[in-house]
């Protein structure tokens, strides 16, 4: 079983967003589960997960509620931001066979730049745009953020720094997957992603 | 020297061990340095000097005050301020989640009954209801709703609170901001207000709220 999972908490994107990559998706994913984890169901056409009341968090740190023991999820999770359209088929960057990991996007505009090395400035050179795992094995990362996230979220600007400084093993996906549009050199890949950007339909 | 003096000295000694055992142990967390310094900046002083100035004219119609909370103290400073206008048999336990607020908690202040516990606000509340005359809560925001209620209702009848909340929606680990006074103060259901008053915070514009009660 094939989980699709959008996250959308406040109103930075719209059930729209929600609506239009699921459409996208479809074509490529036509038997695949679709949720979405949000705290505003109107207006969307797919099944909704309630955000978890309690712990609550804001933004984006509720991706990480995705790998919560209590999410109710069974199999393989594929997660994709909201702020990307799918140019051509992503299959062939994402592997059916290697979810027992976790697996995010490498952020390839930042890769050979030292200044996103810095220790101490906590940046990193992933991106978690779109996420593979199996549903139930990354339970660690909601738990250890669940230990301390007042100062977690002091500490790091997103998710993407707190996958990586708290050594929360993981994968990369395959080159090609994203084009970040906000970013040069453009390239041609499956999916355009708007991360930076105000992404409007 | 006085208090915050000897709690500014002691802070720089902190930040001083954080780097000399950086340069020995690469896991050495060095964003607990700026934590610190955030913990003790101008606004934080301001807004716990704002809640000593309230709850101090109240000390005196507590009976017999032996132990006071302090939920989500970070690194004590309250603590700090609050063990100027009370005796020193009068317990202040601080009570936080973050562990390394104990580790340098006792690093910035010591005294025999300042104690710093580490864990759930709410369970630590529960755990010790008939325990406290006196329980502060400077973090109301960082606290679901119904946490922050049920301290207030199960608390013993008699233990005054002294809660703070802001309306600073833009910090990402703000859950339970208020948008006024008012909501503030409507929200904790008090059975008596002694205290409500704002304290307005710039440059970053937004306000705190402080409200005592029974």
């Amino acid at each position: 079983m094939l989980n699709i999972i959008f996250v959308k908490h406040g109103d930075k994107y719209s059930a729209e967003h929600v609506n239009t990559l699921h459409k996208q998706l479809l074509p490529y994913y036509p038997d695949a589960m679709y949720h979405c984890y949000t705290e505003s169901p109107d207006g969307i056409n797919i099944p909704v997960i309630p955000i978890f009341k309690k712990p609550s968090v804001r933004k984006w740190w509720n991706k990480l509620a995705m790998f919560s023991a209590d999410m109710p999820l069974e199999g393989q999770c594929l997660y994709f931001d909201l702020d990307m359209k799918i140019v051509s088929d992503p299959r062939r960057f994402i592997n059916l066979k290697s979810f027992k990991d976790l697996t995010i996007l490498e952020a390839y505009w930042k890769v050979g730049d030292p200044k996103y090395s810095i220790k101490h400035a906590y940046d990193v050179y992933i991106n978690s745009s779109v996420i593979t795992w199996e549903a139930g094995e990354q339970t660690h990362v909601w738990d250890h953020f669940c230990t301390n996230k007042d100062y977690f979220m002091r500490k790091y600007a997103g998710i993407d720094r707190f996958l990586v400084h708290e050594n929360i093993p993981h994968k990369i996906f395959p080159d090609g997957l994203i084009n970040s549009v906000g970013n040069l050199p453009n390239r041609t890949a499956a999916i355009d992603m708007y991360n930076g950007m105000t992404y409007e339909l | 020297m006085s208090y915050k003096e000897n709690l500014y000295k002691n802070c720089i000694k902190a930040i001083e061990k954080i780097y000399t055992d950086s340069k020995y142990n690469s896991e050495i967390d060095l964003f607990r340095s700026f934590d610190i310094i955030n913990s003790v900046n101008a606004n934080q002083i301001a807004s716990k000097e704002h809640l000593t100035e309230a709850i101090v004219p109240v000390l005196s119609n507590i009976k017999k005050l032996k132990h006071a909370a302090i939920l989500g103290s970070w690194y004590g400073l309250l603590g700090v301020m609050l063990r100027e206008h009370v005796s020193d048999d009068v317990y202040i336990d601080n009570v936080d989640t973050d562990p390394e607020t104990k580790t340098i908690g006792q690093q910035l202040f010591r005294h025999d009954r300042t104690n710093f516990f580490v864990g759930d606000a709410v369970d630590h509340i529960l755990d010790r209801l008939k325990n406290y005359q006196l329980i502060i809560n400077t973090s109301c925001e960082h606290m679901e709703q119904e946490d922050v209620k049920l301290i207030t209702q199960a608390k013993d009848k008699n233990a005054v609170i002294c809660f703070q909340s802001n309306n600073y929606f833009s910090v990402d680990s703000h859950i339970n901001c208020s948008n006024s006074l008012d909501e503030f103060v409507k929200g904790l259901d008090l059975i008596e207000v002694m205290h409500a008053s704002v304290l307005e915070v710039k440059p970053e514009n937004y306000e705190r709220y402080t409200v005592i009660g029974i």
